[in-house]
This record gives C-alpha cells, sequence and structure tokens, in this order.
C-alpha cells in the first residue's frame, strides 16, 4: 500500500496529480511557501540573536507572509516587538498565535506573563499613552511638552526604541548633538542596526566604523534621568587631543562626584518646572475661570440695574401722575372750599320770613329817605344778623345819606371784613376807603354824588333783595 | 541635514492597550497560500 501525502496545509490527501484534495493547492506550492516561511524564519532568529531587531523584524514578517500559521516566527516577531518596547503589538501577535496553536506554545506563557502583572500592563499603556502625547506636542512645535512626556517614558521602560528615537530627533533639531548622541547610542544598543538611528549618526558627521564602535561597545548605563540634565564637564582628556610629544599637560584634581548636587538640581528643575507649569497653565487658566466669572457677574448685574432703572423710571412716572392728580385733587379742593365759602355766605344773606318782612320795611323806608326809622330796623337785625351784607350795606347807606360818615366807614368796613364775596364788597370798598367825605359842619355828611355809585347801588340792591329773598 | 518637521511626520503613534482589540483583527492574516486559494476561485468562477 502506498504511503498517503497529506496537504501540509490543510491536512487534506494529495490526489496523484499533486494537488490537495481539500484546498485545491498544488502540494509542490504549498511545500515551497512553507520552506521559504521557514527560510525567512531563520534569517529573522540570527538577526534576533545579535540584537538586529529591525532585520529580524523584516525577515519574521516575511516569513509571515509566507506561512502565517508559523507560530515561531510569530512568537519571535511578538518577542522583538516587546523587546523595542511596543508591548500592544507583541501581544497582539502572541494572541494570533495562540488562536492558531492553542498547544504546546510559548506565547501563552508570554501572555500569561504580561497580564499576570497588571501594574506592568498598565504601565506599557501609560507608556504608549504618553509617547503618543510627546509626538503630538513634538509635532505641534510644543517641544518642551514633549522632553517632559518622553522623560517619563523612558523612565517607565527603558527600552522603548521609538522614544529614544524621538527624543534624539529633539536633541537634534535644539543642537544638543551630545544628548542626541547619547540617546541614538541607547538606541543601537536594543537595534544595533536601526536605520534612523544610523541615519541621524551619518547626519550628525559619524562614520559608519563610528556607528560599528558605538554599537560593540556600548555604556552601560541605561539611566534614563541622565539624558536630561545637563552635561557636566569632562575630568579626563579626550584621547586624541593628548600630545604625547609634548610638556605634560596639567589635569584637574580627583574629586568625587557630588550627587547631592544632582539631587538639588533635580528639585530646582521641578521647582521651575513646577512654577512654569503654574505660570503657563494653572494661572492663565484659573484667571480665565474668573474673568468669565466676573463677566458673567457683569452681565448679571448689569441686567438687574437695567431692570431697576426701568422700573425707577416706571415709578417715577407714576410718581408724577399721583403728583398730578394730587394737584387736581389741590383744585378741586380749593374750588370746593370756594363754592362752599359762597354757598355758606348765601346760607347767611338768607333769612327768615319775619325778618324778610322786617328788612323789605326797612329797606321802603330807606328809599321814602325815612333813614333814621331804616337805621334802627336794620340795628334789630344786625343783632340777629351781623355779617349779612345787605343790612349792613344799608345801614351804611342810611348813615351816608343822613351825612353820619364815621358810622357808615364802620358798616362798609364791616362789610367788606366779614363779607368778602358780597355783591356790595366793591362799593363797600370804595366807601368804607378814602371814599367818603368828611363829615359836615352842620352834621350833614356828603351824599353821594357819583352817577355811577347810584346806579351800581340800584343794580345791587336788586341783585341783593333777589338774593335776600327780599321782594320789592 | 535633518529637518525636523519632514522626520517627526515618519513617527506613527504607539498603539494603546484599548487599540489592541482592532490591531488583531485590522492584522493582515493572509499568506501566500491563501492569495493562490482566492486566485483559482476566482479562475474556476470566470470558467464558469
Amino acid at each position: 500500500m502506498a504511503d498517503v501525502l497529506n496537504c501540509k496545509r490543510c491536512g487534506g490527501t494529495i490526489l496523484v496529480t499533486g494537488y490537495c484534495s481539500q484546498c485545491g493547492l498544488k502540494s509542490e506550492y504549498v511545500n515551497k511557501a512553507l520552506n521559504t516561511s521557514k527560510y525567512y524564519y531563520n534569517i529573522g532568529l540570527d538577526k534576533a540573536r545579535v540584537r538586529d531587531m529591525t532585520g529580524a523584524k523584516e525577515a519574521l514578517q516575511n516569513a509571515l507572509k509566507y506561512d502565517k500559521m508559523n507560530i515561531d516566527a510569530r512568537n519571535l516577531l511578538g518577542l522583538i516587538y516587546y523587546e523595542t518596547g511596543e508591548v500592544v503589538l507583541a501581544l497582539s501577535h502572541w494572541v494570533v498565535s495562540v488562536n492558531y496553536f492553542s498547544g504546546r506554545n510559548v506565547a501563552k506563557r508570554y501572555i500569561k506573563e504580561v497580564k499576570s502583572n497588571p501594574h506592568k500592563l498598565e504601565s506599557a499603556n501609560i507608556v504608549a499613552r504618553k509617547y503618543n502625547q510627546a509626538l503630538a506636542y513634538a509635532k505641534q512645535g510644543s517641544k518642551d511638552l514633549a522632553f517632559i512626556q518622553l522623560r517619563k517614558v523612558l523612565a517607565e521602560n527603558p527600552k522603548f526604541v521609538n522614544g529614544y528615537l524621538l527624543l534624539a530627533l529633539l536633541f537634534i533639531d535644539e543642537g544638543r548633538y551630545e544628548k542626541a548622541r547619547k540617546a541614538l547610542k541607547r538606541v543601537i544598543k536594543i537595534d544595533r542596526t536601526n536605520p534612523l538611528a544610523v541615519r541621524y549618526f551619518n547626519d550628525m558627521g559619524h562614520s559608519d566604523d563610528e556607528i560599528m564602535d558605538f554599537r560593540d561597545f556600548p555604556e552601560d548605563d541605561y539611566d534614563a534621568d541622565l539624558l536630561f540634565v545637563e552635561d557636566q564637564p569632562r575630568a579626563y582628556v579626550e584621547p586624541d587631543n593628548v600630545d604625547l610629544n609634548g610638556e605634560p599637560v596639567p589635569v584637574g584634581r580627583y574629586k568625587d562626584i557630588n550627587f547631592y548636587k544632582y539631587s538639588i538640581a533635580y528639585v530646582i528643575a521641578g521647582l521651575v518646572l513646577g512654577l512654569a507649569v503654574m505660570g503657563f497653565l494653572v494661572i492663565p487658566h484659573r484667571d480665565k475661570n474668573m474673568e468669565s466669572d466676573n463677566r458673567d457677574l457683569k452681565i448679571g448685574f448689569s441686567e438687574a440695574i437695567a431692570a431697576k432703572n426701568v422700573e425707577i423710571s416706571t415709578l417715577e412716572a407714576s410718581i408724577e401722575d399721583l403728583n398730578q392728580d394730587v394737584s387736581d385733587y389741590e383744585t378741586q379742593i380749593s374750588d370746593l372750599n370756594r363754592r362752599l365759602g359762597s354757598y355758606e355766605d348765601a346760607q347767611k344773606a338768607v333769612l327768615p320770613d319775619e325778618d324778610k318782612v322786617t328788612l323789605q320795611q326797612a329797606l321802603n323806608k330807606y328809599y321814602n329817605e325815612d333813614y333814621d326809622s331804616a337805621v334802627s330796623d336794620l340795628n334789630r337785625l344786625m343783632e340777629d344778623y351781623p355779617d349779612n351784607d345787605v343790612i349792613l350795606f344799608y345801614k351804611g347807606m342810611c348813615h351816608l345819606n343822613v351825612g353820619n360818615t364815621t358810622q357808615a366807614k364802620e358798616a362798609f368796613s364791616a362789610l367788606v371784613e366779614r363779607c368778602p364775596n358780597s355783591a356790595y364788597y366793591t362799593i363797600a370798598v370804595s366807601y368804607g376807603g378814602e371814599g367818603l367825605p368828611a363829615t359836615t359842619e352842620d352834621g350833614t355828611g356828603a351824599r353821594p354824588e357819583d352817577e355811577e355809585a347810584d346806579s351800581a347801588e340800584d343794580e345791587e340792591s336788586e341783585e341783593s333783595t333777589d338774593a335776600s329773598g327780599v321782594t320789592g | 541635514m535633518i529637518n525636523f518637521d519632514e522626520e517627526v511626520k515618519k513617527f506613527r503613534p504607539a498603539l494603546e492597550l484599548d487599540q489592541a482589540e482592532d490591531a488583531i483583527y485590522s492584522n493582515d492574516l493572509k499568506d501566500i497560500t491563501d492569495i493562490m486559494q482566492e486566485m483559482m476561485r476566482v479562475a474556476r468562477e470566470t470558467e464558469r
């Protein structure tokens, strides 16, 4: 019985035509692809052993292109990513590896080790995040902030190649070539043929031999913080500068390195950075908040003031209206008072029927020129009605006609004083003042000769008799 | 001479943990045999 060959890709039976019965691929091609994958894996492995990470990465990626299920190549690629600080990429390859082959797979152990230490996983995540932040700062031109972030990145993961490369680029841009050189030396210590590091070295004027020296005789200091402190003056002479034939050059005396000084420098740098962060980030933000609050307060107060002003103007308008009402009411009150006075005067002028008769008789006597009798009637009426203007007027007229000027003046003065609203007021004023002539020697005073006075007297008498209710 | 702006553009952001799932799914998981199989399938469909 002939041996049955199986497809190395899918496990199906190989037909006599050389094609797989299951996947349909020619067995020869499949074998060729798998062999090529292994070939590249071997190259990758060799390069990884001499820490040529970039070369190994390329070879292993090629190996996976020929056979995606080359577990060794995938695991090694993950390991290389892990070594160069890209933990997430490493994990992704290991997860795929375990997914393809869940038997005895070293990727399981790698994943377990990374996941078993949550601090390490979180630290890897922080490194990636801070590196991304530093990259963003660098692209924006905020190089100081990029330096700060990179310092944290490299302190957390001293093998993060991309971090060193970005740091070297920032140093080169600032002209700090010694620092850039140190950063690049660390890169080629991790990845001996990193093309970017080699190119930066070449651009800084280093020959390939010098780069090989850096690579083959690496310095052992991995303290990332040393990259961020200023260079100290060297206590030794560069070998190239030694003049073997000349006079001996005096060198400085030996002195212990003062680490305390570095601590102070760190403290001062921290204080300066803290103050800078306060000055550039915190205080402006706080000021901005305060300005915003002040603006809001001003707007609030302005709105309140505007509302109050509107209220004040409304109240002032209502006060004006009320003042106008008050003045109107005062006018009405004075008008009513005047009317009340007129009414009271009219009340005073109204006499009962008996007294009306007596007054009528007195007036008849006056018109019949029986002045003394008229005065006696009028005096009797005066006892009951001292403020009656008709009585006072005719009493004055009687005295005037008999020439008793003094008593006439008294009567007219009483009328002026007591009855200011009387119809006789004007005549009484004229007779009660200086208008009357002095009493004559024979006791007869000057009779009223003014025709106007007579006519006024007639008119007034008619009105007064009407007002007093005395009929003629 | 190194041009900072040009060089910094070549740097790519590092993957964070919450992007790991996307990285796995977006991984190009096709090898040369997959491509050959796909080519044969297309050729067969064209013949039909």
